[in-house]
């Protein structure tokens, strides 16, 4: 549905997308994940048509679309401050792509309905974007962007101005509005847990380029460079060597992994657990309560664990304790 | 000694220069205009609301007022629609920005009787080069065409302030929402007309504000070019004041109709201030 093939955009002497090809495919939940200045907001951008590509193409059902204006594009787009016309009404605001299509103003009221109650907001047409709380204003944005039904909906960290309640309430809504509509979906975030309960497919973005690419599994579970693994998720990067299919430090760890050579094993917090013959004996540094979970910092061979343990579970600072490994762990290799 | 008294004392002599300046004259106008004072007859007697009934009942004071407004709603208004149009063309990218911005903020730099010297040049119905080329046209001696050579002269110089204004104004804009009306389907036109003309609106009526203030109170062009005529084709309020007091030695007449201008100039500016706390 979208392609990105060997896209490159510079602004001056900084390259803010660096040759990244990606495809996005029809009726998918594909999220551009990274951190501030990663590329993914100037790649989205490069979809939407506000920016041009200095190289490479950017295909939308197949066709190219470098020299298409916004206007053109089948899109629709959902912007991190909403984006709304303070000028307008709710009911204006997600008219306008409708009256802009000069459809008559009964089929502009009967599909501003529809989309209000797709977004939960009926009742609130009379109402200016600043009678409204941040959550509904980005209702309001969601339903302008659909009005439009275009075959692509970006999204560009529409969550990341909400309070975390909301935030959370509404990741549900878009997931459920993407599910109901069939819509392909071009998210962009920094939120690592975002982007995992979004997507389909994740791109990870480091300096202009693709990172790696995969299910919200693959990403997490399988991390194909330091910084994914350092960026996805919480876990500590355990350095040794892979030899003969197994970690090794100074002794052979009980922990199976893939490849040869030095480089790091990736534990997460949820995969340890203590264990009276476990492998490895350490000192519990902190303990967080999290309310969901207590978290640990468990120091044993020179490194520093984390642990997520049962909140019920007694365990203080300067206990001492045995930890069981996972059998198996990701391991990535020393990068040059 | 405390922390405000010490703020108070530095503030003193700033305050007294100001009173003296501003201060005095405006509130020995308004006792002058409570009398029948002139240069010939110095009476100082309390005649009440006389000479503002006198004024209202004058009709070249009349005359003056209504082509003042004629001439406010023209100035503003083109000032207004040409500086918003240079304000959005210097908002495009183009090359040598800063020459283009030299160059429309220069008129702006000029003080007001250098610009009218400038214009009354190249306007001179003999001499003046845009004369010659539009057929030996009396720009400031032909009632027909004063006025409006007056208000053309008067938008020159103006419009540069009104474009660097209005171009802040722009530059400050959210770039999100006219992002998503293009999204939406919008021309760049659509969306100038329904996202940025309205998001300008506070800006737009603030000019129109100061704007309005400015050339209501437009004195020195007139003096410079028209004088006034030919005839009273563009005796605007202000020169007829001066007149009124300088050569028509009636101080306490003309003190009177400084205060009924002053008073419809806080009329307009509170109506517009409402338009403006309501955007």
């Amino acid at each position: 549905m979208v392609d990105l093939i060997g896209v490159r955009k510079r602004y001056g002497r900084v390259v803010a997308v660096d040759g990244v090809s990606l495809s996005v495919r029809e009726g998918e939940f594909f999220t551009l994940l990274g951190p501030s200045g990663c590329g993914k907001t100037t790649t989205l951008r490069l979809v939407a048509g506000f920016e041009t590509p200095d190289q490479g193409e950017v295909r939308i059902s197949g066709q190219g679309v470098n020299r298409l204006p916004p206007e053109g594009r089948p899109i629709g787009m959902v912007f991190q401050n909403y984006a709304l016309f303070p000028n307008m009404t709710v009911f204006g605001n997600v008219a306008f792509p409708l009256r802009l299509r000069r459809l008559p103003e009964r089929v502009v009221r009967r599909k501003v309905g529809e989309l209000l109650e797709m977004v939960h907001l009926q009742g609130l047409e009379g109402r200016y974007p600043r009678e409204l709380s941040g959550g509904q204003q980005q209702r309001v944005a969601l339903a302008r962007a659909l009005a439009r039904e275009p075959k692509v909906l970006l999204l560009d960290e529409p969550l990341s101005a909400l309070d975390a309640k909301i935030r959370e309430e509404l990741r549900g809504e878009l997931k459920r509005l993407q599910r109901e509509t069939g819509l392909t979906a071009l998210y962009v975030t920094h939120d690592q847990e975002e982007a995992l309960a979004l997507s389909d497919r994740i791109a990870v973005m480091r300096d202009g380029k693709v990172e790696q690419l995969g299910t919200p599994q693959e990403i997490y579970e399988r991390p194909s460079t330091l910084f994914v693994a350092r960026f996805v998720g919480i876990g500590t990067l355990v350095p040794g060597e892979a030899r003969e299919g197994r970690f090794h430090r100074d002794r052979p760890w009980p922990v199976q992994v893939e490849g040869e050579g030095r480089g790091f094993i990736l534990l997460r917090p949820e995969q340890l657990r203590p264990h009276p013959e476990g492998f490895l004996e350490g000192q519990v540094g902190l303990a967080t309560y999290l309310g969901s979970l207590l978290r640990l910092e468990v120091e044993t061979e020179g490194i520093l664990l984390k642990v997520d343990l049962n909140p019920q579970e007694e365990v203080r600072a300067g206990d001492r304790l045995r930890l069981a490994l996972p059998e198996a762990a990701p391991f990535i290799k020393e990068e040059a | 000694m405390g922390e405000r008294w010490t703020a108070r004392l530095l503030a003193l002599p700033g305050l007294l220069v100001l009173g003296a300046v501003v201060g005095f004259p405006l509130l020995y106008a308004l006792l002058l205009s409570f009398t029948g004072y002139t240069f010939l007859r110095p009476d100082f007697t309390f005649r009440g609301l006389t000479r503002y009934h006198e004024a209202l009942r004058d009709p070249y004071f009349l005359h003056a007022l209504g082509l003042a407004a004629l001439y406010v709603g023209l100035t503003v208004g083109l000032t207004l629609a040409l500086g918003l149009l240079l304000a959005v063309l210097l908002h495009q990218n183009f090359p040598l920005k800063g020459f283009h911005y030299f160059a429309v903020s220069l008129p702006m730099l000029i003080a007001p009787v250098g610009v009218g010297l400038i214009w009354k040049m190249i306007l001179h119905p003999e001499l003046g080069i845009l004369a010659y080329l539009v057929g030996g046209v009396d720009f400031f001696g032909d009632g027909r065409y004063a006025l409006a050579s007056l208000a053309l002269v008067d938008v020159w110089q103006q419009v540069s302030f009104s474009a660097l204004v209005l171009l802040a104004g722009l530059r400050s804009l959210p770039r999100e929402p006219l992002e998503a009306a293009y999204v939406d389907g919008a021309t760049p036109w659509q969306a100038f007309l329904r996202v940025t003309l309205p998001l300008l609106r506070p800006v737009l009526l603030a000019l129109l504000v100061l704007q309005t203030l400015v050339e209501a109170r437009t004195y020195d062009l007139v003096y410079v070019l028209t004088r006034g005529g030919p005839g009273s084709a563009t005796d605007l309020v202000s020169y007829y004041i001066y007149r009124k007091a300088f050569l028509g030695l009636d101080l306490s007449g003309a003190s009177a109709m400084g205060y009924l201008l002053l008073l419809l100039s806080m009329v307009l500016v509170v109506a517009y201030y409402r338009l403006l706390t309501r955007s």
